[in-house]
């Protein structure tokens, strides 16, 4: 304990070290890692607000430029953009249905309609509030457990990825409100549309029909904003009648005292999911996000507002993702091993400044390690800071007109989509999805589970086959590894819980019949 | 007539143009190309090489990431990029195993792709978690014998550089081992600490880290030489296998129309780069070497490359077609 | 939409016997009708194209193997879907008409951005496609889309091409 605090100490005087610096021509002292920090946090809001541009693109742009800052500062930096952009997600999210990051898909369901009903502000600060609470978390979690955390990323074979995402996929069942069949097929839809590309196993290319952009399947941004953004605004532009899109009638910034209270379980549920599953490598965010949704509309009391607003549909995704942006860092910092793309870009920065990072980063490199964990805490505290007044400014964005508002969502989702790889397909691809979302509204079809599938299938495949290869076939491999076993139980379990109901309702029904 | 003269003068600066270019060239940034995501080895070895060459040639060098396909998505973008040698690539093996892994063949390396500059190369090695019972690649063989099939191996991806040499290897020595392709070197080394699976084969780069650390042994590196990081490993010819070399080799490579004075600007800028004190330790310290040399040799190096490949895919039958 | 035989001069409430004998095919659910033919057919299309690529087993799946089985689960699904909608315990549900033209304007738009962007740049393009698209608004005014258009281009060029420096063609191609 004395340690880590002492740790902690020697991160702190890292990150408030004072270094002199010339702006402008004028010799300055100033903490110039809290000055990264800020930038990298206010970069990464924006480019999170910003759709199809996320961390990854950002990060990869900037590298080159941070070469001329000190190794620390620039991992400080790099950080700050990168749990910046999942503050950022949840903004537009929130405000227009369009999910910036994958983990905010599911902030836009409640989220979206709580801006719908005047609470836009409500939204936004609990989105902040939460995501501050679970990133001080995780930043402790980090601090205090990261060498036993990441050994429990080595568990995880490929056999218990596979049973880690059937179970995510049944609780994403749970997610919709609407009929349970049809949101398995939609999940089943999803799960299709990843299969699209290349088949990581054999290397084939499957449904690309010889066009090489497809080789690498259809992204997620381009679906997300087809489905969310692009049929929200068709489906706002039916109404024949000055109906205003968002309600004038915008409540107050801030939580009500009631709102905290309703708020304080999800957040803490969240947390705790999210930071289990964000040392995961792949899909540990998107899981924790679904998850900590589906998990909160099964326990929570106010279960039948989900859907219509209810604040803890925001609160507990919002700290779920955020914790796991968190203890992410742990599989990179303490084996060296990234568990997403943008691990791999700090790896790869660290590497250029000839840090390999690892366990020997600890001991060979003591301030840069616990400075990068005493900044991640004082970037989250920024990004309270920051985000916060800018909710106001983020409100008023929604008053003004919709005429002039949709355009602007259509103008940020096209160019979004275009940067992502400079591909025309890929925006032809975004109308394509559009038609489809709206297709998919019309009929009562939800879209948070297609975009499940669609990140899970592959990954889904991929797990699945790699552990029969392993285990030379044998389909037991399921059920004799322990972690495997218990996650399919809960997933068994969960799938009589969800089943029970409807079950229940058909059995009364035919009873009323006779 | 004098149409016929204007044309004449055109043509005659035209040609008069590409060495007057030459001189002032780089007028503005240069482009390269990385057909893998950021944080990668060839993106690390492409940002080392390219921050030295920018200040060398006075102009940025901008690395811009085109995963996808194997690389073939951004070979061809190059293919498509106007041949002025502002933009330029950093391939690897892809090049010339692509040709022959994908039908129809992508493109021709020999033909659509001019060769600027061999960078280095990182040799590959085989490595084992550090409880597996295979002390050296003598008792990895003599297992792999005693049961067919039953030992995998991971690797970065299917027709990847290590994948190929594994399998080349094993043909070789007689033995069969189980393939589990991965998406990339880092989550197959992770599997292979974590106990999966006993063997991965990647490049040395990846591998070092976790050598350091312990967690991983090298059985043996496919290089010509010992490896000066890790001295202890035997190569593979040491092992009882002469002439398994596989190396991943790193080289800038531009459309095929680029005019030559460019080319030859551009390789000397590069070797100029690639003899610095930082780039020879960057390489080193990864398990690498440079490799200064012609255009020409490189050039001869991407055709008996291709030539190698052509064959074991075609007698292994291997494919992501 | 409903196909029904004499269903007007039965009882409203059958019971299931009589049902069944009568074989009404009346789409009451309409929703959930189209989306059973929807999810039938992108099931049968993944299943079918994916019959194309090696199934394998299921302890050694092919590339073949996933496409197959669950675009047959999926195909399965919409037909009991479509099934439910049509029997008479289903909900009733109609399906809205369609809004058209707001939905060729904008998709319209987005597909003229996309294809012209190479050729003619992104300030002519994202005029064009603020333009079109602001057509399908019932509010649309000719002043107030061309201004919209207008600051939505120069935000755009200051923060994406100037602040972020992505590499975005400003101008025509035979301009510059």
């Amino acid at each position: 304990m004395e340690t880590m605090f002492a740790n902690l100490g020697v991160g702190l005087s890292a990150v408030l070290a004072i270094e002199p610096v010339t702006l402008l021509g004028h010799a300055l002292s100033l903490p110039m890692n809290l000055v990264y920090c800020m930038i990298g946090a206010m970069i990464g809001t924006l480019i999170g607000v910003l759709p199809g541009l996320g961390p990854v693109a950002t990060i990869a742009m900037l590298l080159p430029a941070t070469f001329t800052l000190p190794p620390l500062g620039r991992l400080i930096m790099l950080s700050g953009i990168y749990y910046g952009a999942q503050y950022g997600g949840s903004t537009t999210a929130i405000l227009v249905n369009l999910p910036g990051e994958t983990s905010s898909v599911v902030t836009c369901i409640d989220g979206y309609q709580m801006a719908r009903r005047g609470r836009a502000g409500v939204a936004l600060t609990t989105a902040a509030l939460g995501s501050f609470f679970a990133g001080c978390v995780g930043t402790l979690l980090l601090a205090a457990f990261a060498p036993p955390l990441a050994d429990l990323a080595f568990r995880f074979g490929p056999a218990e990825y596979s049973s880690l995402i059937v179970l995510g996929l049944f609780g994403a069942v749970a997610l919709s409100s609407g009929a349970l069949l049809k949101s398995i097929a939609m999940i089943c839809l999803g799960l299709l549309l990843g299969i699209v590309g290349t088949d990581v196993n054999t290397g084939v290319s499957r449904f690309a029909f010889g066009i090489p952009e497809l080789d690498d399947g259809i992204g997620f941004v381009v679906v997300a904003m087809g489905v969310f953004g692009f049929a929200e605004v068709i489906g706002n532009l039916e109404e024949k009648e000055s109906r205003e899109i968002f309600t004038k009638a915008v409540g107050g910034m801030f939580p009500s005292g009631a709102d905290f209270k309703r708020m304080i379980a999800p957040v803490l549920r969240g947390t705790a999911l999210g930071s289990a599953l964000g040392i995961l490598p792949g899909g540990g965010a998107v899981l924790a996000s679904f998850g900590a949704y589906a998990l909160e509309k099964k326990v929570s009391r106010n279960r039948a507002e989900f859907g219509q607003g209810a604040i803890e549909g925001v609160a507990a995704p919002e700290s779920a993702n955020n914790a796991a942006a968190q203890t992410s860092f742990i599989p990179m910092l303490t084996l060296g091993l990234p568990p997403n793309a943008v691990m791999a870009l700090m790896v790869g920065a660290m590497t250029i400044h000839n840090i390999q990072p690892g366990p020997l980063v600890m001991s060979t490199n003591p301030r840069l390690f616990w400075g990068l964990i005493v900044s991640m805490w004082v970037g989250n505290l920024m990004l309270v800071v920051l985000n916060l007044p800018l909710i106001g400014i983020w409100v008023r964005l929604l008053t003004v007109p919709y005429r002039f508002l949709y355009p602007a969502i259509l103008v940020f989702c096209c160019i979004g989509v275009y940067t992502v790889s400079y591909s025309t397909l890929d925006v032809l691809l975004t109308a394509a999805f559009g038609l489809l979302g709206y297709v998919f509204v019309k009929l009562g079809c939800e879209g948070a589970p297609l975009l499940l599938g669609l990140v899970l299938g592959p990954m889904l495949e991929e797990y699945s086959r790699r552990a029969l290869l392993l285990s030379d076939g044998h389909f037991s491999v399921f059920f004799t590894r322990p972690i495997s076993l218990s996650l399919l139980l809960v997933t068994a379990a969960l799938g009589i819980v969800v089943a029970l109901p409807a079950i229940k309702s058909k059995r009364q029904e035919a009873f009323h019949e006779e | 007539m004098k149409i016929a003269r204007l044309m004449l003068t055109v043509c005659l600066a035209a040609l008069a143009a590409p060495p007057a270019l030459a001189q002032t060239f780089p007028a503005k940034p240069i482009k390269v190309f990385v057909g893998y995501s950021p944080g990668g080895a060839v993106d690390i070895v492409a940002r080392t090489v390219g921050q030295k060459l920018s200040t060398g040639i006075g102009q940025p060098v901008i690395v811009e990431n085109k995963p996808g396909a194997g690389t073939n998505i951004a070979v061809r973008a190059l293919i498509d990029s106007p041949p002025d040698g502002y933009t330029l690539m950093l391939s690897a093996n892809a090049l010339a195993a692509n040709a022959s892994l994908y039908q129809p063949a992508p493109f021709d390396p020999d033909k659509d792709v001019a060769p600027v500059a061999l960078v280095g190369r990182v040799p590959v090695v085989i490595a084992t978690s550090a409880g597996s019972p295979y002390a050296n690649l003598a008792a990895l063989v003599a297992a792999a014998k005693a049961a067919p099939g039953g030992i995998h191996f991971a690797t970065p991806g299917n027709g990847s550089t290590p994948h190929l040499a594994v399998e080349l290897f094993a043909r070789a020595a007689g033995i069969s081992l189980v393939h589990v392709p991965y998406r990339g070197g880092s989550q197959a080394i992770i599997d292979v600490i974590g106990g999966q699976l006993p063997l991965v084969a990647v490049n040395a780069l990846e591998v070092l880290p976790h050598v350091k650390t312990g967690k991983l042994r090298v059985l043996a590196v496919m290089s010509p030489a010992r490896s000066a990081i890790m001295p202890d490993v035997p190569t593979i010819a040491e092992s009882g296998y002469p002439g398994f070399e596989a190396s991943v080799w790193y080289g800038f490579i531009a459309p095929a129309a680029t005019p030559k004075p460019v080319i030859a600007r551009l390789h000397q800028e590069i070797q100029k780069a690639i003899a610095s004190q930082e780039v020879r330790e960057r390489m080193a310290s990864v398990g690498g070497d440079v490799t200064p040399g012609s255009t020409e040799q490189f050039g001869a190096l991407i055709h008996s490359e291709r030539a190698r490949y052509e064959k074991l895919i075609r007698e292994a039958k291997l494919k992501p077609d | 939409m409903s196909v029904s035989l004499g269903a007007l001069t039965r009882p409203a409430r059958l019971s299931r016997r009589r049902r069944w004998g009568e074989a009404q095919m009346r789409i009451v659910n309409e929703k959930n009708f189209w989306a059973g033919v929807m999810f039938l057919a992108f099931g049968l299309f993944f299943a079918g194209f994916g019959g194309r690529y090696v199934l394998g087993t299921a302890a050694r799946m092919g590339p073949g193997y996933f496409p197959v089985v669950l675009g047959s689960l999926l195909a399965l699904l919409g037909i009991v879907i479509a099934l439910g909608a049509v029997s008479a315990r289903a909900a009733a549900e109609n399906v809205a008409a369609f809004a058209w033209k707001p939905l060729l304007l904008v998709l319209v738009s987005t597909v003229l951005f996309a294809v012209l962007l190479p050729a003619l740049g992104l300030i002519v393009c994202l005029c064009l496609l603020v333009i079109v698209s602001s057509l399908a608004s019932h509010e649309f005014a000719w002043r107030a889309t061309l201004l919209n258009a207008a600051a939505l281009t120069a935000i755009c060029v200051v923060v994406f091409v100037w602040a972020l420096k992505l590499q975005l063609r400003l101008l025509p191609a035979f301009l510059g």
